[in-house]
């Protein structure tokens, strides 16, 4: 599976890995990882893992931002983690800085 | 004389059923049995009908032939008791009208002689059954056979539906990209100073490059890169580049008209849609230039005087993901001097790859750049350059560059209506 989630005992926080390519072919594995989990959604902390991500594409990018609506939109709590400095760059070049948190 | 009687009383039935649509057609296996032996006939007929069965005999020759083609059967029984050419004869023709279908064929041997077996399902038969025929393994080898076919036929819809399907999306894909294309106003872009390179195919996988001159004289020049592949990427495009048009007819700055579209993709496209957008606004007045990067690579502004080079890197979220009360499009605000140039072009250029899958990369647009030329001539270097690395011609379709050069105050007014 290119794409696992783990919920926290608490259920208050959600981390999604991502493995080899996040692009289009991934949509539905990663829609169903934040979709189907059992948390509260409006307060959930979201844990991106891209340590293993090795492409990133705007479709991604696009579904990140679907994540973001989900999860509150302004409110949403949403951090990008184990960026690599090539998917660093791709963030910042759609200033995605200004949407998430990018470790 | 049986088997004229049996097809004309078939196809009154197939007239009946055709006024009762096809799901009757669906549930009733039609049967067809050839075979000379009337007796025989008779009986066989009496083993394999039943519940949602409908079977008709023919004798040999033309007769099973034309009874085919008025009854459509999903399965034949043919006698290959006689080894004679007309029973192959016969049995190649039928599966021949099947037309792409599958059409179980099978044959009542009056023994197991094997090379007569193997010969019949060389020639395309399906099984054999040996005389005397054993009614439960006939009913058992029908049911099974006419199971497959059910199989087959469902796929034969299927495959026929995705081929409709897909003629259908090529001729809408024509014409949208005949709609797309027109929406690209080329006039505008005409001009000895400004060069681009956007193919159809771009367009219609989201790119957008616009460009027009205001009343007040003023150039806007906008290049955008929608989120996605195929015709919904490029959907935005139309209403995009209609407030572009309307709104610099008007001669509202290039900012509010970012605004306006930023305002407009928001509430028109889905969450995962955007657009990246690299615009400049020249005053030809005083040759101030305003740039605008949300979400391209950086565009590169050439000195003339000192060949320097000058890179206005992504400032601002692409438009249509925040609302227009959220954000700040302030732009980047140069003076240019005659002979200055700049450079817009869409991640596919830094993103072009060679065989190795390398990035052609930010450097190597740089150091093309960097070459002291006018910018028709560094644009055209720079396409020779991608189009070398790629060592592909073809893939040179997902990039769009526009190379622009600033060619001083009012010499540029020239063509515009208003001046």
């Amino acid at each position: 599976m290119p794409i696992t989630s783990q919920v926290s005992n608490d259920r208050n926080e959600v981390e999604i890995c991502i493995k080899g390519r996040f692009d289009f072919s991934t949509h539905r594995d990663f829609r169903n990882a934040f979709n189907e989990t059992d948390v509260n959604i409006d307060k959930a902390k979201f844990v991106i893992n891209l340590r293993d991500a090795e492409y990133m594409d705007s479709s991604a990018l696009g579904m990140l931002l679907l994540l973001r609506e989900r999860a509150g939109g302004q409110n949403a709590n949403i951090l990008l983690k184990g960026c690599s400095e090539q998917i660093k760059q791709i963030l910042s070049v759609s200033n995605f800085q200004k949407l998430f948190k990018i470790q | 004389m049986n088997a004229k009687i049996s097809i004309s009383q078939v196809a009154d039935d197939m007239e009946c059923q055709s006024k009762k649509k096809s799901v009757s057609l669906e549930q009733t296996a039609r049967i067809l049995v050839v075979l000379n032996d009337a007796g025989l006939r008779s009986n066989l007929v009496g083993i394999i009908d039943g519940a949602n069965r409908q079977v008709v005999a023919s004798s040999y020759g033309n007769a099973a032939i034309n009874a085919f083609q008025l009854f459509d059967p999903d399965l034949v029984i043919i006698d290959v008791g006689r080894r004679d050419a007309e029973t192959f004869t016969i049995l190649q023709r039928l599966k021949e009208l099947s037309g792409g279908h599958y059409l179980p064929v099978i044959g009542l041997a009056g023994s197991s002689d094997e090379e007569l077996l193997s010969a019949f399902i060389e020639a395309g038969g399906d099984d054999v059954v040996v005389k005397p025929v054993s009614t439960v393994l006939l009913q058992s080898k029908v049911t099974a056979f006419l199971r497959t076919r059910e199989l087959y036929n469902r796929q034969f819809e299927h495959r026929e539906q995705l081929l409709t399907y897909r003629e259908m999306m090529e001729r809408e894909f024509e014409v949208a990209k005949k709609i797309f294309a027109s929406f690209i106003c080329a006039e505008s872009l005409d001009q000895p100073n400004i060069n681009y390179h956007l193919s159809p195919k771009a367009v219609f996988h989201g790119d957008m490059l616009l460009a027009t001159k205001t009343p007040a004289g003023n150039e806007h020049i906008l290049l955008g890169d929608f989120t996605g592949q195929g015709l919904s990427a490029s959907i935005g495009s139309l209403p995009a580049s209609e407030i572009f048009y309307a709104m610099s007819a008007k001669d509202y700055s290039l900012g509010e008209i970012l605004v306006e579209i930023n305002t407009r993709l928001r509430d028109l496209l889905p969450m995962n849609m955007f657009l990246a957008v690299g615009a400049i606004e020249i005053s030809h007045n005083d040759g101030q230039v305003s740039v605008w990067n949300a979400g391209l690579p950086n565009i590169i502004i050439r000195a003339k005087a000192n060949d320097g080079l000058l890179q206005c890197p992504s400032e601002h979220l692409p438009l249509g993901i925040k609302a227009s009360s959220e954000i700040d499009l302030q732009p980047q605000r140069y003076s240019l001097s005659e002979g200055d140039s700049l450079f817009i072009f869409t991640d596919g250029a830094v993103k072009a790859e060679n065989i190795a899958k390398e990035y052609y990369g930010m450097n190597r647009i740089v150091s093309v750049l960097h070459e002291r030329a006018n910018a028709s001539t560094s644009f055209d270097r720079l396409c020779a350059s991608i189009h070398e690395f790629q060592a592909n011609a073809d893939l040179v379709d997902d990039i769009t560059i526009l190379s622009y050069q600033y060619q001083g105050g009012l010499s540029c007014l020239e063509s515009s209506p208003d001046a």
